[in-house]
């Protein structure tokens, strides 16, 4: 049987259509001027350099648990995908199961941050951030989350200071840079990564970005704009695009030395494997994680696959390790309806069990 | 703004160009029976093309390129199924049988990849248009290089193709002896420079020129996938009735084939050649945008890296001295609160010791 069945006033009347529905949804993408990110409300409570530490206000009625919960997001891309609008936001999730939640924004590195390397940002400014907490609530140790290479960072800082960590969740956070499917970690093998930061200085976000888009090119950079035509009618479902779009285009320069250690070391050398990394003259071991662990990943991610985080498992040194598989991709764990109901809650859930 | 001065959503602009299309449809049903295959008279794309051109200008510009990027999509999506439908007229006075639409099917993908081996000629621009889509990596590749370096990525995009190659090969064959000679005289030094710098631009095109023909592999095997997706849709008695189908199963062929291509240790060599060969030539271009810099009396990047490099671990050095001061008032403070408390007040026992000539220790 012919698969096509398509007559030409068919095709005439689906442009006509097309075009009416860009005509109708003008409207609704003109009043989507400003788009607002970043919804719940949050008080900078410690700056340094271009780094904010924000902390989260509790909802009316909830009272906070006794140990605050610091989020690390990745450099790449922007923190406020954790809090991205109203009905989308695993940080509100986390306030309403009872954290005390805080975060910090990396802000936008510029030329005079290129030689900021991954101790600075490991043991300088997380650390930083953690004693300023653990102060303020005069504690010894805090709960960490880790997103992505900030989870990478998170392991990075709690095998260094364990003694400062007292639960670490990790979500969608690579451990196996090498896994099978894993196309970042095939195409930087061939990359000349001193060449390039040398020659860069910063990574820019451009490059970032292409690289990412790239992973998906038909998809991400074509058919999702016909797509669009058909939800442009819908005011709200339009600027949940535009948000969306906002935060894949809004990607900050890659500090250059961090960029550099952190491709060699995780993506060339597989180091959480292999070894290799070292931190202020200092190898990382993920062995001296002995504190209790979250691991959440995706299993539907195309950025890090499930399998390159449950490498974890056998690499952390502790005897309280759980696994939460939500099923869905690298940024649905974050703002799909399923993900609100299920993710934040199981964390607060999990941490309220080991306070 | 009010609704009627606006067109993209004024009724009755809406009900003209309801007329307009469907003038359109009506031609293209009389046409039916003619010689309508020449791609660069398609009426939908000349429509879609008329139609943006004559609304855009009313757009703000924040939102233009937004659309712009919506409208060549739709532009793609509907050459695609004009092509195909177009290919397919004849299918419906065939005689119905399984070898009548494969060999149709196959007819009408044999075209579509003679054009896109075709190159650009006036009669299939119109359908390189759709091609481009298979295009797409390529092109965020040049926006990104545009945005890394004065030259724009797509400097050598529109040169026609065999020119293009031509050119390379004598560039490659022939120039790089010329520039590899050693330079001569006062100016020596300068000259080798710039030789190195035409020298990396030609390794970053040959780079290019690899990384193009995968891209053109990938278009290829994708009309390939294409097509035998079609078949076995047919072969499962299913149909696709409309163009946004048609275009779906066309991104999921393109998606599977550029997947199977990317995952190549072979893909993975030329990327990173791609990538080294812009930054060799880019390396080159700082150093001699530094040597201007200096002649000039301006701080060159190689000075201020330096610069920034040296603060950067001052910061690192004054940091750890933070750290170290802050841990040692600690243990001193440590140390004076774990002192056992005398018996009776300091200068009163300090007294006492005095009188009783209590060694100098002791304080």
């Amino acid at each position: 049987m012919l698969p096509i069945d398509i007559r030409p006033d068919q095709v005439v009347n689906e442009v006509l259509e097309f075009n009416k529905k860009i005509g109708e949804g003008m409207q609704n993408l003109l009043k989507s001027k400003e788009i607002e990110t970043g919804v719940s409300p949050k008080d900078p409570v410690y700056t340094e350099d271009k780094l904010v530490l924000y902390r989260y206000r509790s909802p009316e009625g909830v009272k906070p648990g006794p140990v605050p919960l610091l989020v690390v997001y990745a450099l790449v891309n922007r923190p406020y995908m954790t809090d991205i609008q109203e009905n989308r936001s695993t940080i509100k999730g986390l306030l309403e199961a009872g954290q005390d939640v805080y975060l910090i924004d990396w802000g936008y590195p510029d030329r005079s941050d290129r030689y900021l390397t991954m101790d600075d940002y490991i043991n300088g400014y997380i650390d930083d951030c953690v004693d300023f907490i653990c102060e303020q609530h005069g504690l010894d140790a805090i709960n960490v989350l880790g997103i992505c290479q900030g989870g990478a960072f998170s392991l990075c800082y709690a095998s260094m200071h364990p003694e400062k960590v007292r639960n670490l969740v990790t979500m969608v956070t690579p451990v196996d840079f090498q896994t099978p499917g894993n196309l970042l970690s095939k195409w930087v093998q061939h990359m000349d990564v001193d060449l390039l930061v040398n020659t860069m200085g910063n990574i820019p976000g451009e490059l970032m970005n292409w690289t990412f888009l790239s992973l998906k090119p038909f998809s991400l950079t074509g058919q999702k704009y016909i797509n669009l035509v058909d939800m442009m009618d819908n005011e709200d479902a339009l600027k949940n695009f535009l948000r969306m779009e906002k935060w894949i285009f809004d990607s900050p320069d890659q500090a250059g030395e961090t960029f550099r250690q952190f491709i060699k070391d995780f993506y060339q050398k597989n180091a959480f494997l292999n070894g290799g990394c070292y931190l202020g003259g200092q190898e990382v071991d993920l062995g001296n994680l002995s504190m209790p662990i979250l691991n959440i990943y995706a299993q539907q991610d195309h950025l890090v696959p499930p399998d390159a985080s449950k490498a974890l498992k056998e690499l952390a040194g502790t005897s309280d390790y759980t696994e939460l598989a939500f099923p869905g991709g690298h940024i649905g764990i974050y703002v799909s309806g399923r993900a609100q109901k299920e993710v934040p809650p199981a964390i607060g859930k999990w941490l309220d069990e080991r306070v | 703004m009010s609704e009627q001065s606006f067109p993209f959503w004024n009724d009755q602009w809406m009900q003209i160009q309801k007329q307009y299309w469907d003038s359109l449809a009506e031609m293209s049903r009389k046409a039916a029976g003619q010689d309508a295959t020449d791609p660069a008279h398609n009426p939908m794309m000349a429509a879609m093309d008329h139609w943006w051109n004559t609304v855009s200008g009313a757009a703000p510009d924040y939102a233009r390129d937004f659309l712009g990027k919506m409208i060549e999509q739709g532009k793609q999506f509907f050459q695609l199924g004009h092509e195909l439908t177009d290919g397919l007229k004849h299918l419906s006075d065939a005689s119905g049988s399984m070898i009548d639409w494969h060999e149709q099917l196959n007819q009408a993908f044999a075209r579509l990849k003679e054009t896109y081996n075709g190159g650009t000629t006036d009669a299939n621009n119109a359908l390189h248009n759709m091609m481009g889509f298979w295009e797409l990596p390529l092109d965020n590749w040049q926006r990104t290089v545009s945005s890394l370096s004065p030259v724009p990525g797509d400097l050598w995009q529109n040169m026609p193709k065999m020119e293009f190659d031509d050119v390379s090969k004598r560039l490659h064959e022939g120039v790089s002896r010329a520039l590899s000679a050693p330079g001569l005289g006062y100016t020596r030094e300068s000259q080798e420079q710039y030789q190195h710098l035409a020298m990396r631009w030609m390794d970053y095109q040959r780079a290019m020129q690899d990384y193009n023909g995968i891209f053109a592999k990938i278009g290829k095997d994708a009309i390939d996938r294409f097509r035998d997706k079609l078949l076995a849709l047919g072969e499962a008695e299913k149909k696709l009735s409309s163009t946004r189908d048609l275009y779906n199963l066309w991104v999921d062929a393109s998606e599977e084939v550029y997947g199977e291509y990317v995952n190549t240790e072979d893909y993975a060599e030329i990327h990173g050649r791609l990538v080294n060969s812009l930054m060799l030539y880019k390396c080159q271009m700082g150093a001699l945008m530094d040597e201007m810099l200096g002649a000039m009396n301006m701080p060159t990047r190689r000075e201020i890296d330096t610069l920034q490099c040296r603060q950067g671990s001052a910061r690192r050095e004054l940091k750890a001295l933070r750290r170290e001061v802050a841990a040692l008032k600690k243990a001193v403070g440590a140390t004076a609160s774990a002192e056992p408390k005398p018996a009776v007040p300091r200068k009163k026992a300090a007294k006492k010791a005095t009188a009783k000539s209590a060694p100098k220790s002791d304080v």
